[in-house]
């Protein structure tokens, strides 16, 4: 059987999750790169500045006190007004500026000819073709008069710029690591994502084609098993189902038939009879018995599928147990006496639960019934309401002769007779219904003792 | 009686019309909830019989609006088997009385009857009585040719029931559901057993019989 899942990575959601997660932390480790990078080189670049300022200053002073001549004679070094390449290592090594003077024609009037900045602060290359080096630096243009301007080149510490360098080699190197390794994990996740899930799928569509008792097979116990399992679970829950569904069809075609043939019986009685009214009259009445043991069954079950579709919880009251079972004690005692049988009641007083109170008093009842339905002649039978912890405890029981243990699985299930050939009293579905509204009420009906005798107990929430 | 019987199935209309007819009654029958709610709002009849669910107008809403506009017969609904929310809505709809198909007929009847002669002995009054049988309301006191008669709360209520509709049917199903308030059919025959009681005492001790029961249907109450 071929899987639905389809297999495409640009569907796969993991696919697309692990990229989009990986190419987010790749940006933000780039950005934190960056930022490494830059934060010293800003404080490199204030200090820079300052000091270039500061140099400013004092060759303006210059200027102004001691004209051009006076400056120039400051700038006059080893090497002559006019720098060379040479002179300007020496300075550099010395740690001082690099300056250049220049007149309006670009003349430079002495320092390094090729420190040419406009006005302004730049970072800079300065180029020492001697040496075959370039240095990046700080560099301030600034006006002295009219005719004559000064630039100020500071160079950038070679430890900052080579940290700028490994940073940028090692973003390079992060890229060309990081995106073929994460794209492989995403083809990797969603692959094996996608084999775990189709072999799962594989089962489900297996069942939804008839194959009720696949399962899905686990063998390890990660999430993907966990999943398995509740899957696993839901079709037993599923079968069982199904199972007890077509249990109730048989049931009701098995009850339902009894009565129809009954009928039609009748129906033959009355046409050979035809002649005697008397006869006639008889069948019909017979006739009309048989179609109410229909009819019952039939509200039985229409009761039994409203309550446990939880249609009825919406009229939920808070019901007085103890008030509706003394009326059902009261009004059960001369149907006991009646047949042959003994009611004792203890109900313990003011005893309330949320529910419906048709339906509690029919849960009720169709214990009671079911007593006298079973029990023997002459049975003593009990009824007893008190609270058990934070419950309601509802005993109903009789002293025989009960239920044989073998069988008392299965006593709640629909059309469940003890007597199989269903020429017992009742149409099976009164302990059915009774644990289907004590379940409805959020509480539970067990079968707690039997042979001899047989005592159910119902536990409801107290209010 | 002047009925009207808003039914859209044929066979169970003519099913009610025929006995109805044959018990003397007089039967206007609609079949569409919208001309059944004109019927009911133009003519005068003594009781109303509505099906839950019709073509035009649903009988839910045709009793909701003949309600709201202040038409005051009496109204007993009819519906299919079904669980018993469909009972609650009809008569907070306002219907009077709710009955579920399939029915006998007597079981219909006896439940028009008891909707259309409410008046004579409402449940307001103090003291109902019939021959030498009086019940007493206010002290929960019955006596019988002056005898006072020891009654258990729940033949007493039996009681003031069949009192109240005096010489008419009164059904099982109508028992359970005006003096047990229950709305399903229990298997055992606890309205039996608790007639038979309550005749051992109204009547047993007596020469005459004022309860009688009318077999498969029900019990009639009547002077001697």
């Amino acid at each position: 059987m071929s899987s639905r899942l389809r297999k495409s990575l640009i569907n796969s959601s993991i696919c697309r999750r692990v990229m989009l997660t990986s190419t987010g932390s790749l940006a933000v480790a780039l950005l934190s790169l960056c930022a490494f990078a830059y934060v010293p080189w800003l404080g490199v670049e204030r200090d820079a500045k300052t000091e270039i300022e500061a140099e400013l200053d004092l060759i303006q002073s210059t200027f102004e006190t001691q004209g051009l001549e006076g400056l120039l004679a400051t700038l006059d070094y080893d090497h002559g007004v006019i720098w060379d390449d040479e002179q300007v290592v020496q300075i550099m090594e010395s740690n001082d500026f690099i300056i250049r003077v220049a007149d309006s024609e670009e003349e430079t009037l002495a320092g390094f000819p090729n420190l040419e900045a406009d006005y302004g602060w730049a970072v800079d290359y300065i180029w020492l073709y001697d040496f075959d080096t370039v240095y990046r630096a700080f560099v301030l243009r600034a006006e002295l008069s009219d005719d004559i301007s000064v630039s100020i080149a500071k160079p950038v510490n070679d430890d900052i710029v080579s940290r700028t360098e490994e940073v940028r080699a090692m973003g390079i190197g992060l890229i060309l690591f990081w995106v073929p390794t994460t794209l492989l994990i995403a083809i990797w996740l969603s692959r094996y994502t996608h084999r775990r899930l189709a072999e799962t799928a594989a089962i489900v569509d297996q069942v939804g084609h008839d194959r009720f008792d696949a399962r899905v097979e686990v063998l390890q116990d990660d999430e993907f098993s966990q999943l398995d399992i509740v899957i696993n679970e839901m079709l037993d829950r599923s079968e069982a189902l199904a199972q007890n569904l077509e249990g109730v069809s048989i049931g009701v075609a098995h009850d339902l038939r009894t009565p129809i043939s009954n009928l039609g019986g009748r129906l033959q009685l009355m046409e050979r009879d035809a002649g005697d009214s008397e006869a006639v009259l008889r069948h019909v009445q017979a006739s009309q018995d048989h179609i109410q043991s229909l009819l019952r069954t039939l509200e039985a079950l229409l009761r039994l599928g409203d309550v446990e579709a939880g249609k009825r919880k919406a009229g939920f009251a808070t019901i007085r147990l103890s008030d509706l079972a003394m009326e059902l004690v009261e009004t059960f005692d001369p149907v006991f006496a009646e047949a042959d049988k003994t009611l004792s009641a203890h109900i313990s007083p003011d005893l309330l639960v949320i529910g419906d109170k048709d339906l509690l008093t029919q849960m009720l009842i169709n214990l009671l019934e079911n007593i006298l339905d079973h029990a023997r002649d002459g049975a003593r039978a009990w009824f007893n309401i008190k609270v058990v912890g934070d419950q309601v405890s509802i005993i109903v029981g009789d002293d025989g002769p009960g239920i044989p243990v073998s069988r008392t699985e299965q006593v709640f299930e629909r059309f469940f007779r003890l007597d199989s050939s269903r020429n017992s009293p009742g149409n099976g579905l009164g302990l059915s219904l009774v644990k289907a509204i004590a379940e409805l009420h959020g509480g539970e009906a067990k079968l707690v003792k039997s042979n001899p005798g047989a005592e159910f107990e119902i536990l409801l929430p107290t209010v | 009686m002047n009925i009207l019987l808003v039914e859209d199935n044929d066979e169970t209309a003519e099913f009610i019309t025929r006995g109805l007819t044959e018990a003397g009654e007089t039967v206007t029958r609609e079949s569409a909830g919208n001309t059944g709610l004109v019927a009911a709002a133009s003519s005068d009849f003594d009781v109303i019989i509505f099906d839950r669910l019709l073509p035009g107008i649903d009988g839910l809403d045709a009793v909701r609006v003949l309600r709201e506009s202040n038409v005051k017969t009496p109204i007993i609904m009819l519906t299919a088997l079904s669980g018993i929310d469909d009972r609650v809505a009809g008569l907070e709809a306002g219907a009077d009385d709710y009955l579920v198909k399939p029915f006998a007929f007597s079981e219909l009847y006896a439940r028009l009857k008891a909707l259309s002669r409410r008046s004579p002995m409402t449940p307001t009054e103090t003291r109902l009585q019939i021959g030498d049988l009086i019940l007493e309301r206010t002290t929960q006191t019955v006596t019988r040719a002056g005898q006072p008669l020891e009654l258990l709360p729940r033949e007493y209520r039996i009681l003031e029931y069949l009192m109240q509709n005096e010489g008419q049917l009164v059904t099982r199903t109508m028992l359970l559901e005006k003096v047990w308030g229950y709305s399903f059919d229990p298997k055992t025959s606890l309205v039996q057993t608790h007639l038979s009681r309550l005749r051992a005492k109204v009547d047993k001790p007596f020469d005459t019989e004022m309860i009688t029961t009318i077999r498969g249907s029900g019990y009639v109450i009547a002077s001697a």
